[in-house]
């Protein structure tokens, strides 16, 4: 008898939940063969910079480069930003080297182009940049919203760790978090809706015991996929020549577990207490959003922190893992608290409740 | 006589809001028993059992199965209750056997032959899917899981919507039989028909309260019996003004009326007459309830 309902979680909804695990895994899987592209991409220094000597002495940045045949008129261009499309002429002639007074401590970038000897060719030589690691995604990294996926933690989209924690552990939660929410409500609106609960506590089941084998049908899956995922990340990178720390990579999506089980608490307690699917998963798809947005701000800046720390995921700090290997036990156990609390609260509300018809 | 009180209500009230679902509910059940529970849409037929069964929370009185308080105690009573919904739904991408072995190892039921028995009985589909199943056929499935855990009691919400009439009357040889093996039933019914085949004593309900609790026969007997005569001489409508006689209607030399004591008296005034034509009918159930439902109370 026991065991039963959590067992026909499975049998029914087997086919959705593996389609959604197949997505996942893919997804972690299929992410993390994009690093080596990314790293080649964007990870060196600007282009041509090995044709573009810079030494900077105080304001003044010197710039030279090698004399190029059939080059008879030398153009070097400056902006604040890699994309050079604001940028401004700071020297035009025929010299192959020249100097520029900096203004202000910003990022600056300098682009080199020969004019061809009689033409209106333009051939570009190299750039030069101010900024010691200036790639595209660590221009990105300094933007507001990616400075709310970082928190104040340095690091660079160029490193594995760095790349995962932007690439995937950024929107992990979002993806498994809804859908976790989902099917957790719909686990037992369902049975209202359908109007089967009069035959399901026709039989010795007590609500208590039905709802926590729901919980525990839907926890379990969550973790094999939890888990699942971290394996194909570590399987994915092993096939790379990227070495990572399996242990870690591991137990910082594990971290995500008990943050999921929160949501599924919460999807349940909603499911009983609006007792229909739509506006029970409209509330559980607005908690998981708005736990999302508070980490967002509060990682904007130091004075907001404590906002993240009023949302679970607050209490899943998975570049703590990643970069410090550190796992944070006691946020784990404070989610799980937090998971039995909000679960004792839907058990308390389901039996008080009518069974609707 | 207490012990043989398999379902007892006391005061029992439910309300929804300010609306009345129930309202102070007296009635008792006995084991071996049948007892229709009689009333139009919206008496609170289904709100009483769903209450009885805790599905639905009280708002007052008690209700006791086996002795055990329904709401307090609603998990052990529902080891030996068994119940079909008036509306239900099940897992229609299942198989009908699937879903009823699911149910049986909710109750902790390891043997299937009686479920095999009485599905086989109704005709019942087993291998089906329970999406392709009909309207009938889905109500067997909710009969077969009422019967199948071998229960004490066995409470059942419309049991014959959707039935077939040759399906509705293999559902009364299992109601006989079961009360044979001593199992006691609760039915909530439209089909007064059935009720008076079936069952021993029915409760009436309107508008949440109950009306009357009796055995059809003695129902029967304290309504009375109509009698229609027509004589061929003039008669007195002022002979049969007598205690016992009602309803008296009188057209020429037609007289009606319905006499619930004093037969013997209003027969002899009768005879005592040259009759053309004369008809003394029992009332069927269907009339004794709508009799109920018109005037109130008989």
């Amino acid at each position: 008898m026991i065991g039963r309902t959590f067992l026909m979680e499975f049998r029914r909804g087997w086919k959705g939940l593996t389609l959604f695990l197949i997505v996942v895994m893919i997804t972690a899987g299929g992410m993390v063969q994009f690093y080596p592209a990314v790293e080649e991409a964007m990870g060196g220094q600007p282009e041509g910079a090995e044709n573009v000597k810079m030494d900077i002495e105080g304001s003044t940045v010197e710039l030279s480069w090698e004399q190029y045949p059939n080059v008879t008129e030398y153009k070097v261009l400056q902006d604040n930003r890699s994309h050079m499309l604001t940028s401004t002429l700071v020297y035009n002639g025929t010299e192959n080297y020249t100097e520029v007074q900096l203004e202000t401590n910003e990022t600056k970038y300098f682009a080199v182009l020969g004019i061809l000897n009689g033409t209106d060719e333009v051939k570009f030589i190299g750039m030069a940049t101010t900024v010691k690691t200036s790639t595209a995604f660590d221009e990105l990294m300094e933007s507001d919203f990616y400075r709310g996926l970082r928190g104040d933690r340095e690091f660079s989209m160029t490193d594995i760790k760095g790349f995962i924690s932007i690439e995937f552990f950024s929107w992990w939660f979002l993806l498994s978090g809804l859908y976790i929410g989902y099917i957790s409500v719909n686990s037992i609106t369902k049975d209202f809706e359908e109007k089967r609960m009069d035959l399901i506590f026709s039989t010795p089941l007590s609500r208590t015991r039905y709802i926590l084998e729901k919980f525990a049908a839907i926890a379990f899956y969550s973790f094999i996929m939890v888990l699942l995922t971290g394996l194909i990340m570590v399987g994915s990178a092993q096939t790379l020549d990227v070495s990572v720390d399996a242990v870690n990579m591991i137990s910082a999506i594990m971290g995500s577990w008990p943050v999921l089980l929160v949501v599924e608490a919460v999807a349940m307690l909603c499911a009983i207490f609006f007792v229909e699917s739509r506006r029970a998963v409209g509330m559980t798809l607005l908690f998981a959003f708005t736990q999302y947005a508070l980490q967002i701000i509060s990682n904007f800046a130091k004075k907001y922190e404590y906002i993240g720390e009023m949302g679970i995921l607050g209490h899943w700090d998975y570049n703590q893992v990643l970069f410090d290997e550190v796992f944070g036990y006691a946020d784990f156990l404070l989610l799980t608290v937090i998971t039995a609390i909000i679960l004792t609260a839907a058990i308390f509300v389901f039996k008080k409740r009518d069974i609707p018809i | 006589m207490n012990d043989d009180i398999v379902l007892k209500m006391r005061g029992l009230t439910k309300y929804y809001g300010d609306a009345v679902g129930i309202e102070d509910l007296d009635l008792n059940v006995y084991r071996g028993e049948i007892m229709g529970f009689l009333g139009p849409n919206g008496a609170g037929k289904t709100t009483t059992i769903r209450t009885v069964l805790g599905l639905l929370k009280k708002s007052a009185g008690k209700a006791k199965i086996f002795g055990l308080d329904s709401h307090e105690d609603s998990v052990k009573i529902r080891r030996r209750v068994g119940y079909l919904p008036g509306e239900f739904g099940m897992f229609n991408d299942l198989k009908v056997k699937s879903f009823l072995r699911y149910l049986l190892s909710l109750s902790d039921v390891k043997s299937e032959e009686k479920m095999m028995d009485v599905g086989n009985r109704l005709e019942l589909e087993f291998d089906r899917k329970i999406k392709e199943l009909s309207k009938g056929n889905r109500q067997k499935v909710g009969l077969v899981q009422a019967f199948m855990a071998d229960q004490d009691l066995i409470i059942l919400d419309e049991p014959t919507a959707g039935l077939d009439p040759l399906m509705q009357q293999r559902f009364y040889e299992l109601l006989r039989e079961e009360k044979d093996r001593g199992k006691t039933v609760f039915m909530s019914s439209h089909v007064l028909a059935e009720v008076e085949e079936v069952c021993d004593r029915v409760a009436i309900i309107k508008e949440g309260k109950l009306q009357v609790v009796e055995d059809i026969e003695s129902l029967r007997n304290k309504v009375g019996k109509k009698l229609i005569v027509e004589f061929s001489e003039e008669v007195s409508p002022g002979e049969f003004r007598m205690k016992g006689v009602n309803e008296l209607e009188v057209d020429d030399k037609k007289f009606s009326m319905v006499v619930t004591e004093n037969l013997d008296e209003v027969i002899k005034k009768v005879s005592a007459h040259s009759i053309v034509n004369m008809n003394l009918e029992t009332f069927s159930l269907e009339q004794l309830f709508l009799r109920y439902y018109s005037e109130g109370e008989a």
